[in-house]
């Protein structure tokens, strides 16, 4: 079964996380994926090598491409690259603002080569605007766009602390550039035309705070609006992060009710997470723990009155010590019995081998060429009448150079001078 | 400008995130989008009410739609939805595993009204496999794929923590489902031909643990396989949740303390920063704007290993370093220096105060929207752009019920039959009395 890209071809000069995923996504939907690296290579390459330029960050974010060096420093390798364009669908990059222009792959240049050419480019803070031409990752970003401060994370010393392990601003931003790329290929399906999609890391930091970056003046001037001021009068008096976060946390929160039962709790031999947001979900929760005197969910709990918190603290109690009482196992149990969401805390180290993620081959197995099997995390969805998920593995530097300019018409005697001078591949003992 | 989904129609069951937000990216992008409701409203009106069904969670995950009631317990209802559909597009669900059989809308019900229907269901832990049944949210997407416990974060009573404010799996899963209706649509106008896709949370959170969650027997020999069995000493012997973060945590804290010295947050003189840096060069930018000397760092250089004995006082005793040149001077002031030196740095931003951020308004991400019960409203747009058929956030979320009578009218149901419907309970919410 083809998948529902086959036959679209993508060229993507990337690196790190928000570029490649993107790669991904779209080789998981049966598009064909041409990395085009630096002779340095991607610099994921070089984050936790076990082999020379091969990581399992690498490895991971480029499952499924095939790979081409290019110098694009030089004007030989810009000619190549300009003489490949017009026999690809899509081109995606997150590099620099300012990066592409330089080397001759920004959209301007490459749609004269290819008009319908849909092109996506990532950066950290969009095309436009003040920061348009800063750096940018992942953390700074988290930063920037109050992840982090909204997230209450601290350090001992004070320090802000990164939201979470992973790099949700990088993830998001390259989903929402393969939703743009499939958007725009239905687009041009229908019309001929192609187009340019841009995204940035900031916005896709906002698009993870949808609920609470909005401004709906009804709720926020209860909510809201005395947060702000408190926190600007607090700046103004020159208060440390940590003052801040502290005056944050201790405000009243009409949600702490709620919490308890979306929330973890250690057990007997492990820990437990509670994930109801219904009422429904937590009546099944009070059944499972027979917990009967909470009013939380009553009609006449008002949970911004005075006695909200002295409320959720008694309950949170009850709660904390039922579940202290009793195993993993048997919570598990009784919770599941009960229809209630709840699960154990498990490892990510485990998970390969997890029962439920091998039902649905979310980590499917797939060979490298130097460094044998491997198993990734494969494609998200499932769909019922176009493959997804790709056989490839990342390819290792200067893989499939050659064999992609032959396919592009390159003769083969124009590909060794090519080498010789530098313009393609990794130079012999560089 | 249309978008570029411009003329496609979209029905949505959903609650909460996942589905919902789905529903609002395929109106940015164009598409007309209608969602149907119980008389008591998506779970979501309920999460910080404003007023009576309304609030700042439903209006954001809403908005571009409009709304209807229908009772899909009531066969009378059931029939509307399948008259409905053969008139749309693309059904969106996020309901539990069983829900949509049993309220005859599962994939293989209305495909019999609408053959090229792209029907997308989200659920927890996916349609197949053990947990298939099981109730799910979030926080237990986290929980069960790793996510939580890779964070190592442990609250004052030594149980785990919710990994971040927001809700990733929710997020991932939602995007998903749009990359994968909008990949569908593209094969149905080459082919003729619909189709169902499947999604979920756990999936979601996988993507998210990428690189950490693979297994590469190469690289795991050294790294992966010593914490494993560190993981079966301590859970073969009973032990906490804290404990067993200890163990997992030592060699990768090893490992990764050079990396996270130049990604990870510090203190200034009046506040903190941010740095982002992902490669020599800029933790080169980094040194430099800081006044390193060559040799004050040696952790970028070919022979540092990260597991050596000694290492890991380098890296505490350039970390001190550095933590002391941040708290010297302001923040204001050493962005300006990193920025200068090209480095990824930030302030750290309130989430409340984004809104009037320039960059934030330049890029035109937060739109101004008007809700018909509540008011003027700002709130994240789309992400993204797109220079031929931009997205375009479409309008305000519905209040409940809000669109019932004018959708049926739209597709064909007469006044009187609306009328019947809804004194029979079948459409809209039950009357007062």
């Amino acid at each position: 079964m083809p998948g529902p890209l086959d036959g679209i071809k993508v060229l993507e000069l990337t690196q790190i996380i928000a570029g490649p995923y993107c790669g991904i996504a779209l080789a998981d939907l049966g598009a064909e994926v041409v990395k085009l690296e630096s002779p340095q290579g991607d610099a994921s390459r070089k984050i936790g090598q076990f082999a020379p330029g091969e990581s399992k960050a690498y490895h991971g974010l480029n499952r499924g491409k095939r790979g081409l060096v290019i110098d694009l420093g030089k004007p030989q390798g810009r000619a190549v690259a300009h003489r490949l364009i017009p026999q690809f669908d899509v081109f995606v990059t997150n590099v620099r603002p300012g990066v592409a222009e330089r080397i001759g792959m920004d959209y301007d240049t490459l749609r004269q080569f290819r008009p319908d050419l849909i092109y996506f480019d990532v950066t950290g803070f969009g095309q436009r605007g003040p920061s348009a031409h800063r750096a940018g990752s992942d953390a700074m970003v988290q930063a920037y766009s109050g992840l982090v401060a909204g997230d209450l994370k601290i350090a001992p010393n004070g320090a802000p602390e990164q939201i979470t392990a992973t790099a949700p601003s990088d993830y998001i931003a390259a989903l929402g550039g393969a939703m743009g790329v499939c958007a725009a290929l239905y687009h041009r399906e229908k019309t001929g035309e192609g187009q340019r999609i841009s995204t940035s890391l900031l916005g896709a930091g906002l698009a993870l705070q949808t609920p609470w970056a909005g401004d709906v003046p009804v709720s926020d001037s209860i909510l809201i609006e005395p947060l702000r001021q408190m926190m600007s009068e607090m700046r103004e008096a020159g208060a440390s992060y940590a003052e801040m976060i502290e005056a944050r946390r201790s405000r009243p929160n009409q949600g702490k009710a709620f919490r308890l039962y979306y929330s973890g709790y250690p057990v007997q031999d492990g820990a437990i997470i509670l994930g109801a947001l219904t009422p429904q979900n937590r009546d099944q929760i009070r059944e499972a723990l027979e917990i009967t005197d909470d009013p939380i969910d009553s009609p006449d709990f008002n949970a911004i009155g005075p006695n909200a918190d002295r409320v959720a603290d008694r309950v949170e109690e009850q709660i904390r010590s039922k579940l202290a009482g009793g195993t993993l196992a048997e919570w598990m149990a009784r919770l599941d019995a009960a229809g209630a969401p709840a699960s154990p805390v498990n490892w990510l180290e485990d998970m390969a081998d997890d029962p439920q993620v091998a039902a649905l081959n979310l980590m499917p197995s797939i060979e490298h060429p130097l460094t044998g099997s491997e198993r990734h995390v494969g494609p998200l969805i499932e769909m019922s009448k176009t493959e997804t998920g790709t056989t490839r593995s990342a390819p290792p530097l200067d893989a499939d150079t050659d064999d992609i300019l032959q396919e592009h018409g390159f003769p083969e005697e124009q590909i060794a001078q090519l080498r010789a001078s530098g313009a393609i591949g990794v130079s012999a003992g560089g | 400008m249309p978008g570029a989904l411009d003329g496609i129609k979209v029905l949505e069951v959903t609650q909460i995130i996942a589905g919902p937000m789905c529903g609002v990216m395929l109106s940015d992008l164009g598409a007309d989008v209608i969602k149907i409701e119980s008389a008591a409203g998506d779970g979501m009106r309920l999460l910080g009410q404003i007023s009576p069904g309304e609030s700042k969670g439903f209006h954001v995950f809403n908005r571009g739609k409009r709304g209807m009631v229908l009772n899909l317990q009531d066969p009378d209802g059931q029939a509307i939805v399948q008259r409905l559909i053969s008139e749309m597009d693309v059904f969106l669900i996020n309901a539990r595993p069983g829900v949509p059989e049993r309220l005859g809308i599962d994939y293989e019900s209305l495909r019999a009204h609408k053959s090229d229907l792209i029907y997308l269901e989200n659920t927890a832990y996916g349609p197949t496999g053990p947990s298939a049944h099981r109730a799910g949210a979030d926080i237990i997407a986290q929980a069960y794929s790793g996510l939580m416990a890779g964070d190592e974060k442990v609250d004052e009573h030594g149980g785990p923590d919710l990994i971040t404010a927001t809700t990733p799996a929710d997020f991932v899963a939602a995007f998903t489902s749009t990359i994968a209706v909008c990949a569908a649509l593209f094969h149905r106008e080459r082919t003729g031909e619909g189709q169902k896709i499947d999604t979920s949370l756990l999936a979601g959170a996988m993507v998210l643990q990428n690189a950490f969650a693979s297994r590469m027997p190469v690289s795991d020999a050294v790294l992966l396989d010593p914490i494993l069995s560190g993981l079966a000493a301590v859970r073969e012997r009973g032990g906490s949740y804290a404990e067993l973060l200890g163990a997992r945590g030592g060699l990768r804290a090893l490992v990764g303390g050079a990396f996270f010295l130049y990604y990870g947050g510090y203190q200034t003189s009046d506040g903190a920063l941010m740095l982002g840096c992902v490669t020599p060069p800029n933790r080169q930018q980094v040194r430099n704007a800081l006044g390193l000397e060559p040799g004050d760092d040696p952790t970028d250089d070919g022979d540092f290993n990260p597991l050596a004995d000694g290492s890991e006082e380098i890296v505490a005793r350039i970390r001190a370093t550095i933590s002391e040149r941040f708290a010297s001077d302001t923040t204001e002031n050493w962005i300006a220096k990193l920025d200068a030196a090209g480095a990824p740095a930030s302030q750290v931003n309130i989430p409340e105060e984004m809104i009037d951020d320039p960059q934030v308004q330049a890029l035109g991400i937060m739109v101004d929207l008007e809700h018909r019960l509540t008011g003027p409203e700002t709130m994240v747009g789309p992400p993204f752009n797109m220079s031929l058929t931009p997205p375009v956030a479409e309008g305000a979320s519905p209040p409940l019920d809000g669109d019932t009578d004018d959708v049926l009218i739209e597709y064909g149901y007469t006044e009187e039959e609306v009328a019947a419907l809804r004194s029979s309970g079948a459409v809209g919410l039950p009357s007062e009395d």
